[in-house]
């Protein structure tokens, strides 16, 4: 076997695709051609190196966000930032069930806000005192509202069933008529934030319902949301 | 109302293998947001369908082969990388095979070269590939799916997806010769 001959064949020899007899002719040739067994070596290496390159792994959020995202069809844009400056108004709802957790029956305080924005993606906004981080910025077309709701926790909580029930005026974007979704949700400590795409259907108000289900306590939270509902921010 | 369970079934199915299909995206995409807005597609596409999952066998492969449709169509909208892009030929316009131009020098410092040092290489000329270049090594090289899942995944024989992996390399490695030439 020639040197080039050795080469044609190598990738064939390290994906263990050569027959048995074209095997022992490497085999053979590389007994007695350094530099062959060289180049064996350099491809070898990359192929070891590439196979074990490390990946990052996301946040503990991960699963949280992506689960929450797909059951309130929450589409994550991964292309033009353009699409976020054709986002709708942003409804910012804070839903504060800290006290829940922790508190005994104390109920949590409800508290909304309205968060306008006309361009770019969503900013901070604050609810009940939180600083919410950047947040899931979901594709939009200009009928869809994305719903936020952050959750504080003061201890984490496996399986919590969520329910969000819509008012009439509004539906899940991904689910044309439907108004009550149910998931079920992993609460970390601190502050815990989903977003929910729903299209208004036409202007109204109403209720957001939202049932925390530990499968000893329930929970019900209700919110006002809909067109004024921003003016009634801080009268909840 | 929507099937307030569905969401609890599709959670219970897919939650286990989150991350693996992160870390695949991850790997297609080349950062952290495009591979978790990936995944959040696959997820959005794939809740109405629990009914569907619950009855695949093997869940992981099934979400990435959906996942790497989703990825595929995604490009081919955008259009991200042209084909071509770099395409490393010999003087004479043979591509060659880039273990020709190995000469014991060059190998030398490749074939001894740290990990850290060599991950980063490869991954710099991964990253100047042409998409389908890039795409067929990495889900290969990199993430280890088999030939024969690959031919069946892009609808080719395996006979294609062997000497496209052949040529693929050849330019991979013609890329890392000429970066440490550098």
């Amino acid at each position: 076997m020639q040197c080039h001959e050795m080469i044609e064949q190598m990738d064939d020899w390290c994906d263990q695709r050569l027959t048995e007899e074209q095997a022992r002719a490497c085999a053979r040739h590389l007994e007695h051609c350094g530099d062959c067994r060289l180049r064996l070596h350099a491809e070898q290496r990359r192929r070891e190196v590439m196979a074990t390159m490390a990946v990052p792994e996301p946040d503990e959020g991960f699963e949280q966000r992506m689960l929450a995202g797909a059951a309130g069809g929450n589409s994550r844009r991964w292309s033009s930032p353009a699409v976020g400056a054709a986002m709708a108004a942003c409804l910012v709802v804070g839903l504060m069930v800290g006290q829940w957790m922790t508190g005994g029956d104390q109920l949590a305080e409800v508290d909304t806000s309205l968060a306008s924005e006309e361009a770019g993606p969503a900013t901070q906004a604050t609810a009940s005192g939180w600083d919410l981080d950047e947040p899931v910025v979901p594709v939009m077309d200009t009928a869809v509202e994305t719903v936020r709701l952050a959750f504080s926790a003061g201890e984490p909580m496996k399986n919590v069933t969520l329910t969000l029930e819509m008012p009439a005026h509004m539906e899940l974007a991904s689910f044309p008529g439907e108004r009550t979704i149910s998931w079920q949700v992993d609460l970390e400590a601190g502050q815990n934030l989903l977003s929910l795409p729903v299209r208004n259907l036409f202007p109204g108000e109403g209720e957001l319902v939202a049932h925390l289900d530990d499968g000893e306590r329930r929970k019900t939270f209700r919110t006002p949301v809909g067109t004024d509902a921003g003016h009634n921010r801080g009268e909840s | 109302m929507l099937d307030r369970f569905r969401a609890r079934r599709f959670d219970r199915l897919v939650r286990p293998h989150l991350r693996s299909l992160y870390r695949f995206a991850y790997r297609l995409t080349g950062n952290a947001s495009d591979a978790e807005d990936l995944v959040q597609e696959v997820m959005v596409k794939l809740l109405p369908r629990t009914p569907e999952l619950e009855a695949v066998d093997n869940l992981l492969p099934w979400m990435n082969r959906v996942l790497y449709r989703l990825f595929l169509d995604h490009k081919r909208n955008i259009g991200r990388r042209p084909e071509g892009a770099l395409t490393l030929v010999t003087e004479d316009g043979d591509p060659g095979n880039g273990l020709d131009q190995f000469t014991a020098d060059a190998l030398g410092p490749l074939g001894e070269m740290e990990n850290d040092r060599l991950e980063a290489l490869v991954r710099s000329v991964l990253d100047e590939l042409p998409e389908a270049q890039r795409t067929l090594l990495v889900m290969h090289d990199w993430e280890g799916w088999a030939q024969e899942d690959l031919a069946n995944l892009m609808e080719v024989s395996n006979g294609t997806i062997r000497s496209r992996l052949h040529r693929y390399r050849q330019v991979l490695r013609q890329a890392l010769i000429k970066k440490l030439e550098q």
